[in-house]
């Protein structure tokens, strides 16, 4: 799913676009669909942490989307500053349901007998915490971190096509920092000059700013900061 | 796009989460993402280390580094061999390895090098040594402005007294087509002798035009982001963060509106500029300036930076003095009426003179005919001067020639007023006519010229009073103590010296009351029955005893005039009516002792040698004086033109005399 967003995708995804047009107009609609395409994975990792396995998670998360395309927001007044909380309120609430029903079902209702088993569906996993293991949401927010990041390189990659792909794919690595390889190997490599070489990444690094910064106001509404959460997700990393 | 399970981050450890991208490590991504903030992108750039820069330059001694921002490193060194110390200037070496960028700085470094002033950081030299591009310049023992504002808060006078020699430079350096393009205060440096001087000149240009090519940009808005990336964007023109827009040397004279603004205020503005003396007090006149410079369109601010300097100047030195009105005077229309009116005021008294043989003598007749042909005359060549002189294009020149016309006027003036004097003879006369009117030819010519010329005189008089009270400053430059005295004096504006013009009224006064008393001895003469009436007599004994008064009163009021003038150090002009006043009376019974003494001694030579009968000497040898004074006999126009050349002469060396004494 990162691979097939192109840049001009993003112009039209937009959270304050969700956020003014209401459930029923197709721009609104075709936004949060894409968006929630777009996080999906921090949704599922939030899912998985939560304890069901691979498949179930999976399907809950469809049917998670399904439902908020459909409905909207069934809970409280959610963070409408950001989708990111919106999407974590969502699914906490999301999954909150799912397990009272589970419990409910458990508890009266159907006959079926459910072993205790962790694995098996619906049993709460939240019961056995492991200290050293973190917890949902903070997983969920760095899987967003990663998402976000995923993104932009895609984004970024995607300028790059064709003739400067090589170039792209040993530059990346920079975009960690100067550690990564010296400017004298990266030269030798691709045929260049030193000094080109520093100038280029310099370019990507400025580039790829830009882009990240602009996957991260998709994600806003228009009177968040864009620094403010680019500071958190650097965070949520240590 | 390969995912690698469970990999450290060779760089900071952590691990890397499934799913990254590339294996890129997100906190390290993240981290590298965050790292520039303010400058959103400039080139990242770690100054030189001393050592690599000392082996660059073996042929100096490098000591230390001193500043480093975005043009580059600093650093202080000296020249062992001129025992000097020089600042050697180390461009960043990002931008060193770009086509082009040798070529480009070459030209910059040699333009800037042509630029020798002494409010311009000198370049010594320039070139690549070591893999560094650099620039060595003069050494400036002292602070930038921005550390001095810091420091300390500067007077509005502080403010104002760095501005005239940084337009002087920026001045310089716009004649050799270079623009700053970056004035700010941590650009403009201040030695420990107080002298102001720019630095970094053309700078920005090389490493705005070098960080375009680095970014790779084409669209104009990045350029000129590059370009602010190197230049404070508070300090930039509005028409340098346009892309669309030229930028040229007026972008530089915005800037130093900024700095200005800076200065005085505190602050620098804000979107809605506030006028400084709304938050310190200064002049409103400097309101003005540095709204003009911080104008948003290029057109409207100042042309040139020599004309923010003199307005500064003009602003420090008259800081208490309101502008002058900007009204020209109507310079050929009130001189051609005023000279018109000398003319006929002038021929009337030569007219009455002569046909009604005023009872003063013949010699008298002379010297008054002289007199009065003479001056309309002279009135003629300064109308005509003044007309041409009109199209002037400096103020000064038009202040010159405003000062010539108005002393012209005030004698024109003068002149009509002796043409009232006899229209009111004349308006006399006529009510005396018993029996209708019946006018000779030159009456009847004469006396409608008379009552023009009274006319005439009272408009005269009121535009040349309200045009004397509006005359702008003429005075030179003063000296600092005189700007104290003028300051002392802030009260009052300047104005046009009064005791001047009462004494130019009293003339007019003077010759009313001759030509009152010529009518009363007249009239006396004439009718000896009757005695002046009660009227005529309440005009007249006034009119006398002012008269008689009036060459003595003129004359004091004159000199006392000049010596206020003097002392007042230009807020009260009007030397050259004072001057008139206090020459006139002088030299007119000069002329007119000229005159008589003249006439006279002809007559007698004349009649001593050609009538030696009436002076009683028969048995005098003529050898060659016969010869003139039959000359003399015969020629008596010829000579009397001679005697009027050499009154004139006579009145001209000792007026040019007098100003010369009084203008030192």
């Amino acid at each position: 799913m990162q691979s097939n967003h192109t840049p001009g995708n993003f112009m039209s995804t937009h959270w304050t676009l969700v956020l003014r047009a209401n459930a029923s107009s197709p721009e609104g609609k075709a936004a949060l669909s894409d968006l929630c395409e777009a996080y999906y994975q921090p949704v599922f990792v939030f899912l998985r942490r939560m304890g069901f396995d691979a498949d179930t998670a999976r399907d809950h998360a469809h049917s998670f989307f399904a439902h908020l395309l459909q409905r909207g927001f069934p809970g409280p007044d959610p963070d409408r500053g950001r989708f990111r909380s919106y999407l974590l309120g969502a699914v906490k609430y999301f999954v909150g349901d799912l397990l009272d029903h589970a419990r409910r079902e458990k508890r009266g209702g159907g006959v079926e007998h459910e072993s205790l088993d962790q694995n098996h569906d619906g049993s709460p996993a939240l019961l056995i915490v492991d200290p050293a293991a973190l917890s949902a949401p903070v997983l969920f927010d760095r899987e967003w971190a990663v998402t976000v990041m995923n993104r932009a390189v895609a984004a970024l990659a995607a300028e790059h096509q064709g003739g400067t792909a090589a170039q792209f794919e040993m530059f990346c690595p920079w975009l960690m920092g100067d550690a990564v390889a010296t400017h004298a190997e990266t030269a030798k490599a691709l045929g260049m000059t030193e000094g080109a070489v520093k100038v280029a990444v310099h370019r990507l690094r400025k580039r790829f700013r830009e882009l990240l910064r602009q996957e991260i106001a998709h994600t806003l509404s228009d009177d968040a900061d864009v620094e403010d959460e680019l500071r958190y997700l650097c965070s949520v990393h240590g | 796009m390969t995912t690698n399970a469970s990999q450290s981050c060779p760089q900071c450890g952590a691990t890397i989460p499934e799913g990254s991208a590339d294996g890129l490590c997100p906190r390290c991504v993240f981290a590298k993402a965050m790292a520039p903030t303010a400058d959103g992108g400039t080139v990242p750039h770690v100054p030189p280390s001393l050592e690599s820069v000392r082996a660059a330059f073996p042929h100096l001694e490098v000591t230390a580094l001193i500043g480093s921002g975005g043009m580059g490193a600093v650093f202080k060194a000296r020249q062992p061999q001129l025992d000097r110390f020089v600042a050697l200037k180390i461009l960043p070496t990002e931008l060193a390895d770009q086509p082009g960028f040798s070529e480009r700085f070459q030209r910059e470094a040699q333009a800037l090098a042509k630029l020798s002033h002494p409010h311009i950081v000198t370049i010594y030299d320039f070139g690549h040594a070591g893999g560094f591009y650099f620039l060595l310049m003069e050494f400036i023992d002292g602070v930038n402005l921005r550390q001095l504002l810091k420091a300390k808060r500067l007077t509005p006078k502080e403010a104002l007294s760095i501005v005239p020699p940084i337009c002087e430079a920026l001045q310089c350096a716009h004649d050799h087509g270079i623009v700053h393009r970056d004035i700010k205060p941590e650009n403009l440096l201040i030695d420990r002798a107080g002298v102001v001087k720019i630095a970094d000149f053309g700078i920005a240009k090389i490493i705005a035009a070098s960080s375009a090519e680095t970014a790779g940009e084409t669209t104009g808005a990045s350029s000129s982001a590059a370009t602010l990336a190197f230049g404070t964007p508070d300090y930039a023109a509005p028409e340098q963060r346009d892309a669309s827009a030229t930028t040229d040397h007026r972008a530089d004279i915005y800037s130093l509106g900024v700095v200005l603004y800076e200065m005085l205020t505190g602050e620098r503005p804000k979107e809605k500029i506030e006028a400084p003396s709304k938050r310190v007090q200064v002049d409103v006149r400097i309101d003005e300036i540095v709204l003009r410079a911080l104008e948003v369109k290029p057109e409207l601010r100042f042309a040139t930076a020599t004309e923010f300097r003199t307005q500064v100047e003009a602003a420090t030195l008259a800081a208490h003095i309101p502008p002058p009105s900007g009204a020209w005077f109507p310079l050929r229309r009130v001189s051609a009426a005023l000279t018109a009116t000398a003319f006929f005021a002038g021929f009337i008294p030569l007219f009455f003179v002569l046909d009604f043989g005023f009872p003063i003598g013949n010699p008298g007749i002379a010297a008054l005919g002289t007199m009065l042909i003479g001056l309309p005359i002279i009135m003629l060549g300064v109308h005509a001067w003044c007309a041409r002189a009109a199209t002037a294009a400096s103020p000064d020149q038009r202040r010159q020639v405003r000062r010539v016309f108005l002393v012209g006027a005030t004698v024109a003036g003068i002149l009509a007023a002796v043409g009232v004097a006899a229209g009111v003879f004349f308006l006399l006369a006529l009510l005396e006519e018993r029996g209708g009117w019946n006018p000779a030819p030159d009456e009847a010519v004469v006396v409608p010229l008379a009552w023009i010329a009274m006319l005439a005189l009272s408009w005269a008089a009121a535009v040349l009073f309200r045009t004397g009270g509006r005359m702008p400053d003429g005075a030179t430059e003063p000296s600092q103590d005189r700007i104290d005295e003028t300051a002392r004096n802030s009260d009052n504006p300047p104005r046009f010296s009064r005791a001047a013009i009462i004494g130019a009224c009293w003339v007019p006064m003077t010759l009313f009351s001759f030509v009152a008393v010529a009518i009363a001895t007249y009239q006396v003469r004439g009718d000896p029955a009757t005695g002046p009436e009660w009227w005529q007599l309440a005009i007249l004994i006034p009119a006398l005893i002012l008269g008689v008064a009036g060459p003595f009163g003129t004359t004091i009021l004159g000199w006392v005039a000049v010596a206020q003038i003097r002392r007042s150090a230009g807020r009260i002009h009007g030397l050259q009516l004072a001057l008139f006043d206090g020459l006139v009376f002088p030299l007119m019974t000069l002329s007119g002792v000229i005159a008589l003494a003249g006439v006279a001694m002809a007559k007698m030579f004349v009649d001593f040698y050609l009538n030696p009968s009436l002076m009683g000497h028969p048995n005098i040898d003529p050898p060659l004086h016969p010869k003139v004074a039959f000359w003399l006999s015969q020629n008596t126009g010829l000579a009397a033109l001679l005697l009027i050349i050499a009154i004139v002469a006579a009145n001209i060396f000792i007026v040019r005399a007098v100003m010369r004494a009084v203008r030192k």
